[in-house]
């Protein structure tokens, strides 16, 4: 069994993964993003920087912190019908908050009200129609890099002018959310094909609870209404390993915020007693032979 | 920056005694445990072990290219890692292991993250 693993750089996520895999007597080549030089057209036949012709890998599982080379990788490695995880079409939707938003519309999967626009002007009135406080995100980015929490005109006016002058056009997207009041924490959770393998809380004094931002992870046990959530959720955006994050709303509902699809972890095992890494891997061998 | 090749074939000839070891390739790596129960007097200069396992006494420590502070390898590292400086908290990436190599990690993306 060969197997590539496409990383950035290698972090505490990767070392688990690896080991993970070294468990299963497997020992992934590892093929860093920065070495990709893709022929689009020549196929599967070409050399990756392993050396070896990308049609001998059974799998490659994409690792990537850079979310832009991922999921190119992803759309040519896919389209020369080699197998990865996740797919391009998980990783495009995951990786744009508005596509992942879609996503949840026509699946019926509890969202925060969202609203979008595209000039300073619209999206102040998108902002007043969800009404203060309101979220502004990018509608690509992750570890809770530009959020910002709205709570008057002023405000919102100083931020959309901020955007619109210093952004590239991808910030002149105005992806706009209520403000779900949680109860000083969100719930982060593990799905792996179609079942929940654990869940974190991660409680925060701040609006914003990413375990990247300072946020303290403690078990959140999986009960069936959350398993079946979060697995419809990771359906709807097309399936595979990745992290749902949700919120609680003042009724104790539980509204799903986004998916991540190249998920860290390394904060979650030892809260959870889960082995999270090894419940992947054994999940990506067990692909290798399904259908594609 | 020098090619992932480059890197290799250097490191190759470093580790063959055919090119004097890069400045901030001090060749071996601290062991977490040792580190913890070195004695006293061997604070500074740690008992390390190479790549391979074997250990050494050295007092040549991978050196932080930003503060000069030394920088702690976790004794399973790998090459493309990334570690911390203890001292001055820059992020540096292992290029090499042997020995041991380290260049400051690129800046984050805005497109990076999960």
């Amino acid at each position: 069994m060969r197997i590539a693993l496409l990383v950035t750089h290698i972090r505490a996520e990767e070392k688990l993964i690896l080991a993970a895999f070294n468990k299963r007597d497997i020992s992934p080549d590892i093929i860093l993003d920065r070495e990709l030089n893709f022929d689009i057209t020549c196929g599967a036949q070409q050399l990756a920087p392993s050396g070896i012709a990308w049609r001998e890998y059974d799998l490659v599982f994409e690792r990537c912190v850079s979310t832009s080379r991922g999921m190119y990788a992803l759309a040519i490695l896919n389209s020369w019908g080699l197998r990865a995880f996740n797919t391009y079409e998980t990783a495009a939707t995951c990786s744009d908050k508005l596509r992942t938003s879609i996503a949840f519309m026509k699946r019926g999967i509890p969202q925060p009200h969202t609203r979008v626009a595209f000039t300073p002007e619209s999206a102040m009135q998108a902002i007043e129609d969800v009404k203060y406080p309101a979220v502004l995100k990018p509608v690509t980015g992750s570890w809770g890099r530009l959020l910002a929490r709205v709570h008057n005109r002023d405000s919102a006016e100083a931020i959309l002018e901020h955007r619109q002058t210093l952004g590239d056009y991808n910030h002149h997207t105005y992806y706009v959310q209520e403000y779900v009041d949680k109860p000083g924490r969100d719930i982060r959770a593990f799905v792996v094909g179609n079942r929940t393998i654990a869940a974190i809380y991660r409680e925060s004094n701040h609006w914003i609870t990413n375990t990247a931002r300072g946020g303290l992870a403690t078990n959140c046990p999986v009960t069936d209404e959350l398993d079946d959530i979060c697995a419809r959720a990771a359906d709807a955006v097309g399936g595979g390993i990745l992290a749902v994050d949700l919120l609680e709303d003042a009724r104790g509902n539980f509204v799903v915020n986004e998916i991540n699809h190249t998920m860290e972890f390394r904060n979650s095992s030892q809260p959870t007693g889960v082995d999270i890494a090894q419940e992947v891997i054994d999940f990506v061998i067990g692909q290798i032979g399904v259908v594609a | 920056m020098a090619s992932k090749d480059e890197r290799d074939q250097q490191c190759k000839r470093q580790q063959e005694g055919e090119e004097d070891p890069h400045p901030l390739s001090m060749g071996l790596i601290a062991l977490d445990e040792e580190i913890e129960h070195a004695p006293a007097h061997t604070a500074g200069f740690l008992l390390c072990g190479s790549a391979s396992g074997e250990c050494a006494m050295t007092n040549q420590m991978p050196i932080c290219p930003v503060c000069d502070g030394v920088v702690y390898i976790p004794s399973d590292a790998m090459e493309n890692e990334l570690v911390s400086c203890a001292e001055c908290g820059t992020e540096l990436e292992i290029m090499c292991l042997a020995p041991i190599e380290l260049e400051l990690a690129p800046e984050v993306e805005e497109d990076w993250g999960e």
